[in-house]
């Protein structure tokens, strides 16, 4: 928690950056483009455009939350975080005892040093839990692929790593199947956590799961981060829940960054149309606030053939001649909050509060 | 959506799950027009409480198998009288209530609908569990606490 307030605190004395040694990783310009072929000699006709030109930072012990609908390019994010797609263009630089190293100019020993440092959930855990492997195969595996522990030290390593997310010794020999969802998440967050990682890339962690376990897990991550220092991207298309655990919150649509602010700023006081609609089509377990909800016109674009200018021209409802020619752009309106929205400094937008 | 004839009941059985929130928005207003210009009752299942708090007039919150508590949105929502009405409240984020700091989850799991549970059938996870006839042989009746307002549990006897 403390780093929400030290962000807050930069933010005061009027920094629009975090300082460099506080800075974990950094995101300049990332965009990735899937081509898409065609016929017999595979031509390429056009491009998915699912990650365009992200830049974001990210500090210490903080959690950044991102939100956004399906496929505005969320896992293409962290895929690509993770060098499991090159990137089109852009880079990335990860903090590596101060030093700002590019990750996309690694080679293979140095990209697989430099994961030891960051690793990833999923939202999912039966799908990249591997069936046929016992819980102490599934987490001693990151162990033993970097020659960390083996053997006896291996496995008191792994009982430790159960204990640590809430599971027991007992569970060792177990295989996947044998587990609830909640239980497996547990599992895959043990792995994940083996390397004793700065950086933990969650995709959609608790999507899956029932209300409870959900609270079970959300607890969990943010045990684990206190007492581990862990630094947390953390991505969901639930904006109570990132609400819930962010400290900074930031809005993608069509594969792009709209806006991005600590969090009771961007919920309180949204910048960009898409997220103030956002804001309001998402339903408050409060009966006395019952809303006047934002209706989107139309469907998503194709994000291969997207709109002109901005894209969230064709239904955003304050939508006017110049959003259709010109992109706007990223920009700091107010201390730490950034947005692209031409109209970021006139509109009066509607937050969650009344 | 397709609705034939005039119908007077609607039964919309999780029919937002799994959709993103926008489409989500786009389904309960048409589901809310088509209400008013049918003039029909709408019967939504849902596990999603902020659908129920934005579409519903009255509510029934079941646990395995039995209605627990039912009342207007408001009695239910605003003053959850069982405890497993209160811990579903309690596990869930609130958009807007930062000071939530940490939630408070249901303890355990549902257990196995085959397996036979006696007497209150939330007993196995209720934290207030200690009246006696809790986890005796009956079924703990619905009781209306309030017009209007019911809960099938013994705290309220
Ligand atoms: N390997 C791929 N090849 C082609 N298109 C892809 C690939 N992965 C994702 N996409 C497309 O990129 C866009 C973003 O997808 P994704 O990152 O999965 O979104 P999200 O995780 O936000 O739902 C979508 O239009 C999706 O169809
Ligand atoms: S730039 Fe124009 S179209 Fe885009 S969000 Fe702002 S007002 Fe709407
Ligand atoms: S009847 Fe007993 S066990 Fe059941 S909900 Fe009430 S207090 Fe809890
Ligand atoms: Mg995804």
């Amino acid at each position: 928690m403390c780093v929400a307030c030290c962000i807050i605190d930069d933010h005061e004395k009027g920094e629009t950056r975090m300082t460099g040694d506080n800075t974990i990783l950094e995101v300049k310009n990332l965009t990735k483009h899937f081509p898409i072929y065609r016929g017999f000699l595979r031509r390429i006709v056009g491009n998915v455009q699912a990650l365009n030109d992200v830049s974001f930072s990210v500090a210490k012990n903080e959690t950044l939350g991102i939100v956004g609908e399906s496929g505005c390019g969320k896992t293409t994010l962290i895929r690509v975080m993770m060098r499991a797609y090159e990137p089109t263009s852009g880079e990335m630089l990860f903090n590596q005892n101060g030093e700002m190293i590019n990750i996309y100019s690694l080679n293979k020993r140095e990209l697989k040093e430099l994961r030891r440092h960051m690793q990833i959930i999923f939202q999912d855990p039966l799908s990249s839990l591997n069936p046929r492997k016992t819980v102490l195969e599934i987490i001693g595996e990151p162990l033993l692929i970097h020659g960390v522990a083996r053997g006896q030290e291996l496995k008191s390593r792994v009982s430790e790593l159960l204990d640590m997310v809430g599971l027991s010794v007992k569970h060792l020999e177990r295989y996947p199947n044998a587990f609830s969802g909640g239980q497996r998440q547990r599992i895959a967050i043990a792995r994940a956590l083996a390397l004793q990682p700065q950086i933990v890339l969650c995709d959609e962690p608790v999507s899956a799961l029932d209300v409870s376990i959900q609270a079970q897990i959300v607890n969990l991550l943010q045990d684990l981060q206190k007492e581990l220092g862990l630094t947390y991207l953390f991505i969901s298309h639930d904006l109570s829940v990132v609400e819930h655990i962010s400290n900074r919150v930031a809005v993608m649509y069509l594969g792009s960054f709209v806006e991005l602010a600590p969090s009771a700023e961007l919920y309180r006081n949204p910048k960009h149309p898409y997220t103030e609609a956002l804001l309001s089509a998402t339903p408050i377990i409060d009966p006395d606030a019952r809303r006047k909800r934002i209706i989107l016109p139309g469907e998503l674009p194709d994000p291969s053939n997207p709109p002109s200018g901005c894209k969230f021209h064709t239904r955003c409802n304050y939508a006017e001649e110049v959003c259709r020619t010109t992109v706007p752009a990223w920009e700091e309106v107010s201390p730490g909050h950034w947005t692209s929205c031409h109209l970021a400094k006139t509109l009066s937008l509607r937050g969650v509060l009344k | 959506m397709a609705l034939s004839c005039n119908p007077t009941l609607l039964i919309a059985d999780e029919p937002t799950t799994a959709l993103d929130v926008t489409i989500q928005a786009q389904i309960i207003e048409l589901l809310m027009s088509l209400q008013q210009k049918y003039n029909m009752a709408i019967l939504m299942i849902t596990h999603n409480l902020g659908v129920i708090a934005e579409m519903a007039d009255e509510v029934a919150v079941m646990y395995l198998g039995r209605i627990v508590e039912s009342g207007t949105v408001k009695q239910v929502l605003d003053n959850p009288l069982h405890p497993y009405t209160i811990g579903l409240m309690r596990s869930v984020p609130r958009m807007g209530a930062p000071d939530q700091k940490r939630l408070t989850p249901i303890l355990g799991s549902v257990p196995d609908p085959l397996a036979k549970v006696e007497g209150c059938a939330f007993h196995l996870r209720c934290p207030v569990y200690k009246q006696k006839g809790c986890s005796g042989k009956d079924v703990p009746p619905l009781v209306e606490v309030e017009p209007g307002h019911f809960v099938r549990c013994l705290l309220y006897h």
